[in-house]
């Protein structure tokens, strides 16, 4: 892997060859993903081709049916269950719905990970969760409750809680979706800032071009249960491939069809009349 | 051919569900343990889960103890032997209706709660998250709530059973005019520790083990949608409600035939 001046970078993640299915549905057929260390890592392509499915199997919630999924040395799918939790320290995840926990102050929500996994006396775990709602814009708003908080605050809470051990990886399940301009600029912003500052290995899972492709230093597009191109944003948008155009250009019609298979129109609509 | 092999193909998804969920519990429960971390959990449980049922187990309990009163009297006064109220009564909530009509209620009350509780959690992607912060959603959110279920009811049932023996003195002998000392001293004198206080309280242990279970199992593995948490409830209710009543029999069956 090389980045734009021609230096070797090494991968933080690595997925060789893989293969999943969810029941009889094939979901990849040997998907070869790379994530460069310290970069921001886009993974886009159209909706239900499984992104989602991507992070799960880095963070080892899934399993795949071959291949190998390589975070920082380890082996993913090999370990074993007490491993596995080892290694999801050194990981984070932020969820589309930001999965706080309903029942605990964001305050709480943010220090719950610190407290699970340290013994830091009560003071320093407040003073750490201070700081990290401070990074995202919400330390006044440690009091409130999960409910209390407008959809894009949830998020930046949820963000908070997903550094509070300044993890080495932070996944993005579908930042952008569903917010407003003025809080996706504040994700954004976020999501540049932390990686810049924490030195963060960063995964973006997103179907939003515009805002990915801006902040994204590697872009991986999926379509076809395969990694179809991946490479710097700029070298995407020229691609040879007429997939990756029409997907990066929002054409409603290419590869992938506008309309679903069907039979012959003309034959259909006699056979209903007749 | 068709029938043979619907039988068998759900035959084996019972079986494999009945596996999956012991595997559930025995994740859950077995583990090093780590009191200062789980003891405020599990109290927390207990208030939710047993503290916050008693309300509804206490007013059942005297209601069902002064329905026996009131038939027990009418029943035995024809023969004379109104005396025996205080053993009928005490007898048939302590053996059955106290065990029975409690997980029946907790069923509904809790069972019911934990899981659409849990199932929601699933929904809003808690459990994946906490998985996520290498935190095990079994050891966090099912065993404490397994533990506070399995401990809070069978003295949720020896409390409807107090009651319901208040309620039915207060029928019998205060209402009705049964002899006081009789009620009491007959009472103390045909009812057995062991044969019929202890038995109670080992069937509802039984009965906290599986519905717990049940409730816990269905809500953690309910389709996290709309629908998905309002079947795995109905499910956690109906299946429930129909263990109680199946292990009731077996148990009795064992323990006074």
């Amino acid at each position: 892997m090389y980045d734009q001046k021609g230096c070797t970078v090494d991968n933080l993640v690595e997925l060789k060859d893989v293969y999943f299915n969810r029941g009889n549905t094939v979901i990849y057929e040997g998907v070869n993903l790379q994530v460069p260390r310290g970069k921001i890592t886009a993974i886009m392509g159209p909706s239900g081709c499984g992104k989602t499915t991507m992070l799960r199997l880095i963070g080892g919630q899934l399993k795949p049916r071959s291949g190998s999924v390589d975070f920082a040395g380890h082996q993913v799918p090999e370990l074993s269950r007490g491993e596995l939790y080892e290694l999801r320290k050194r990981m984070s995840m932020l969820f589309q719905s930001g999965a706080l926990f309903t029942d605990m102050s964001v305050s709480d929500n943010v220090a719950f990970p610190i407290l699970e996994h340290t013994k830091l006396p009560r003071e320093i775990v407040d003073t750490i969760v201070k700081m990290k709602l401070q990074a995202v814009g919400l330390r006044g708003a440690g009091g409130l409750q999960p409910d209390e908080l407008s959809g894009g605050m949830a998020r930046r809470a949820a963000l908070a809680r997903a550094i509070a051990l300044d993890p080495e990886l932070i996944m993005y399940d579908e930042p952008f979706t569903g917010q407003d301009p003025i809080s996706m600029g504040m994700i954004v912003k976020l999501i540049r800032s932390l990686n810049q500052t924490l030195g963060l290995t960063s995964i973006i899972v997103s179907h939003d071009i515009h805002e990915t492709m801006g902040i994204a230093d590697h872009v991986a597009i999926i379509a076809n249960k395969q990694v179809v191109a991946q490479g710097p944003p700029q070298a995407l948008l020229d691609h040879e491939s007429a997939l990756v155009r029409q997907f990066l250009n929002g054409e409603p019609d290419g590869p992938v069809p506008f309309h679903y298979q069907a039979n012959n129109y003309l034959d259909d609509l006699m056979a209903r009349g007749g | 051919m068709d029938v043979i092999a619907n039988l068998g193909r759900s035959s084996l998804n019972i079986l494999r569900g009945m596996g999956a969920a012991l595997i559930m519990l025995l994740q859950s429960i077995i583990g090093k343990p780590q009191p200062r971390k789980s003891f405020p959990l599990f109290m927390r449980q207990m208030y939710v889960v047993g503290v916050q049922s008693m309300l509804i187990i206490l007013i059942s309990g005297l209601f069902i103890g002064m329905v026996l009163g009131l038939q027990g009297y009418t029943i035995l006064v024809d023969f004379g032997a109104e005396q025996a109220l205080g053993p009928m009564v005490a007898l048939s909530l302590l053996r059955e209706l106290g065990p029975v009509v409690t997980a029946l209620l907790f069923a509904g009350r809790a069972g019911s709660a934990l899981t659409a509780e849990i199932g929601l959690m699933r929904a809003t992607e808690q459990l994946s998250s906490l998985e996520m912060m290498a935190v095990d959603p079994l050891r966090r959110v099912v065993s404490p709530r397994f533990w506070a279920g399995f401990i809070s009811m069978p003295m949720l049932a020896l409390l409807f059973t107090a009651v319901g023996i208040l309620g039915g003195y207060f029928v019998g002998v205060q209402w009705l005019g049964v002899d006081d000392g009789a009620f009491w001293s007959v009472m103390q004198a045909s009812v057995d520790w062991r044969d019929d206080v202890m038995n109670g309280v080992i069937k509802s242990l039984v009965f906290a083990f599986v519905v717990t279970w049940i409730a816990l199992y269905k809500g953690y593995t309910a389709e996290p949608t709309s629908e998905g948490i309002s079947a795995a409830t109905t499910s956690t209710v109906v299946t429930g409600s129909l263990a109680v009543l199946g292990f009731d029999f077996v148990l009795t069956a064992i323990m006074f035939s």
